[in-house]
C-alpha cells in the first residue's frame, strides 16, 4: 500500500502522474517545480485537444483535473507524446494588465497589517498599488482567484476568527497570498480595500473577468468614485 | 397552474435538481439533490421527468397552504392533507393545508406535478445558498414564500417500487483516491459513526483515526464523494455543496451510486467504507 498507484504520461515535455479522482475525473499531476504559467498553458491545450469531449477542467498549482467521457487509458493515449509549442504567455507583460479600481477607505485591517509589517499605512498602500498581480488558481468560492505578485513584505497572517460575511469586491491578504472576494462570503483574510468592479457575473460566459494567467494592477479611487462606479 | 404558500419552513428547505455540471473550472460547486434516487422516485410518482426540480428538506417538518390545486408526491417522510394521512402522493385542493413530517432519514423530497418556477443559474435550478444561485432567490425557503408550478406533468404518474435495504452498519463502496498510498491501514478496518455536524458540504465521521503518512498537498481538485484525510486521521467525505479544490490528502472517493445512500444515514449510525 505504500506504493502510489498511478500511470504516467508524457505531455509537453513534462512527466505527469495520472490518477482517477472520480468516475469521470482524471487527475494529472506534475513535478512541484513546474511553473504555474506552464500548467496554465497545458490546461488550455488539453481544452483544445479534447474539444467537445471535455466536460470540465480544474487547474491547480501542480495539477490539472480532466472531466471527460474518456477512460484513463483513452485519455493517456490521446495526450501521450502530444507536444505543442509552449507559447510565450502574452499576459505576462504589464501593458496588457487589467486595471482594477480599489478604494482603500474600505480597508478593515490596515492597522493589523501596519502592526505586523511595521510599515506606515501610506507605505502599505504604496507597496500594494505598485505591484502587478497574476491570476493563478480558481477556488474557494465561485470566481475566487488566488493571485501571485504580492509584495512579500506585506505578508500578514490570516485573522484567527474569520469574518462571517465580507462584501463582494473585498481585496484580501492571507499570509503571503492575495485575492479578491468575487462574491459576498465569509473570509479570514486581512482586508486592505474594496473594488466596485464586478469580477464575477453569473449571466456572462465566461462569468469571470480574470481568466487564469490574466495580470492585473490596481488604481486608487475615492469613496465617491466607488459609490458612483458602474462596471 | 398550481400554487402553494409556505406556512412553516424547515431550516434546510431548498429547491434542488441534478446540480451543476461543467462549471467547476470557475469554482462553481455541484449542489443538487443529496439523494438523487429519492428525488427521481418523487418525480416519477407524479409523472415528472426524472430531472425536474423538487423541494428538498431536512431536520424538521414543513406546512403549506395550497392556493391552487396541485398534485404532489413525497418521498422520505409522511404527508398529511388537512390532518389526514396520504401517501406517497396526493391531489391537494385549493384551501387545503399540506403538512410534511420530519424526514424519516435525513432528507425528504417533495415533487409537484408540472414545472416548479425557480431561478436557473448555470443551467440548473439547484439552490447554492452560499453563492445565491438557483432555486428561490438562491436561499432556503422562508415562511410566506409562494411557490408556483406551471403546466402539468408530461407523462402519466408511475408507480416505482423503491425500497432501500435497511442495514445496521451501512456498507459504502469506495474507489481509491490519488493519495491512497499514504495510508498505512485500510479504511475498511474501521467502523465510523456519522457526526451530527454533517451537512450538504460534507459528512463528518467519528471513530478511530487511520494511520497514514500525513502529507499536506497543494490545493487540488476535489468532487462530491472525495474522502479527505485531515491531520487528525478521521476521514471527511465531501458532499454536493463542497468547494472545487482542497488541500487534504484524497485517500478515496465514495462511488456516485452510493452518495444518496450515504447522505441518508442518520447521525450516530454506523458505516464502513469498502473498496
Amino acid at each position: 500500500m505504500k506504493v502510489r498507484e498511478y500511470k504516467s504520461l508524457q505531455f509537453n515535455h513534462l512527466q505527469w502522474q495520472v490518477f482517477p479522482l472520480s468516475e469521470e475525473a482524471i487527475l494529472l499531476e506534475c513535478d512541484q517545480s513546474t511553473p504555474i504559467q506552464t500548467i496554465h498553458i497545458c490546461s488550455k491545450q488539453i481544452e483544445e485537444i479534447l474539444g467537445e469531449d471535455l466536460l470540465d477542467i480544474v487547474t491547480a498549482y501542480h495539477s490539472i483535473t480532466v472531466f471527460s467521457k474518456f477512460s484513463m487509458d483513452e485519455l493517456i493515449q490521446t495526450l501521450n507524446g502530444s507536444i505543442r509549442q509552449i507559447a510565450e504567455n502574452k499576459n505576462e507583460d504589464s501593458s496588457s494588465a487589467i486595471r482594477i479600481p480599489i478604494c482603500y477607505d474600505f480597508a478593515m485591517d490596515l492597522d493589523r497589517i501596519a502592526v505586523h509589517t511595521k510599515f506606515s499605512k501610506d507605505e502599505i498602500i504604496e507597496r500594494h498599488i505598485s505591484a502587478t498581480y497574476q491570476a493563478i488558481v480558481i477556488g474557494f468560492t465561485p470566481g475566487f482567484v488566488y493571485a501571485e505578485g504580492l509584495d512579500q513584505a506585506l505578508s500578514c497572517p490570516r485573522l484567527s476568527n474569520p469574518r462571517s460575511s465580507l462584501p463582494a469586491g473585498s481585496v484580501g491578504i492571507g499570509g503571503n497570498q492575495t485575492g479578491i472576494y468575487s462574491l459576498a462570503s465569509p473570509g479570514g483574510w486581512n482586508i486592505i480595500g474594496r473594488t466596485p468592479m464586478k469580477l464575477f457575473d453569473k449571466n456572462l460566459r465566461p462569468p469571470m473577468k480574470l481568466a487564469l494567467g490574466a495580470t492585473y494592477q490596481f488604481f486608487s479611487i475615492s469613496k465617491d468614485e466607488f459609490e458612483s462606479w458602474e462596471s | 397552474m398550481g400554487k402553494l404558500k409556505v406556512l412553516k419552513t424547515s431550516p434546510l428547505a431548498t429547491v434542488q435538481d441534478f446540480g451543476r455540471f461543467g462549471y467547476r473550472r470557475y469554482g462553481i460547486p455541484h449542489c443538487g439533490a443529496m439523494d438523487r434516487v429519492s428525488m427521481i422516485h418523487a418525480n416519477t410518482l407524479v409523472g415528472n421527468s426524472e430531472a425536474s426540480a423538487v423541494l428538498e428538506y431536512a431536520l424538521a417538518g414543513m406546512s403549506f397552504e395550497v392556493l391552487d390545486e396541485i398534485q404532489v408526491s413525497l418521498v422520505g417522510a409522511d404527508m398529511l392533507v388537512d390532518d389526514q394521512l396520504f401517501g406517497p402522493k396526493a391531489r391537494v385542493k385549493k384551501g387545503s393545508v399540506l403538512h410534511l413530517s420530519k424526514p424519516k432519514q435525513n432528507y425528504a423530497y417533495l415533487a409537484i406535478a408540472g414545472s416548479l418556477r425557480a431561478k436557473i443559474d448555470f443551467e440548473s435550478y439547484a439552490t447554492d445558498t452560499k453563492a445565491g444561485f438557483g432555486g428561490i432567490e438562491g436561499r432556503t425557503l422562508k415562511k410566506g414564500d409562494v411557490l408556483h408550478v406551471d403546466g402539468s406533468s408530461p407523462t402519466d404518474p408511475q408507480e416505482s417500487p423503491f425500497v432501500r435495504a435497511h442495514e445496521d452498519i451501512t456498507s459504502i463502496r469506495i474507489m481509491k483516491g490519488p493519495e491512497w498510498g499514504t495510508l498505512k491501514e485500510l479504511p475498511s478496518t474501521r467502523t465510523y459513526q456519522i457526526d451530527s455536524s454533517s451537512d450538504r458540504m460534507g459528512i463528518r465521521l467519528a471513530g478511530d483515526p487511520l494511520e497514514a503518512e500525513y502529507q499536506e498537498i497543494s490545493s487540488s481538485a476535489v468532487v462530491p464523494g472525495t474522502i479527505q484525510l485531515p491531520p487528525n486521521g478521521i476521514p471527511i467525505i465531501l458532499m454536493n455543496d463542497c468547494q472545487t479544490t482542497g488541500g487534504y490528502p484524497r485517500i478515496g472517493k465514495v462511488l456516485d451510486s452510493e452518495l444518496g445512500k450515504l447522505a441518508q444515514i442518520k447521525p450516530g449510525k454506523s458505516l464502513r467504507l469498502l473498496l
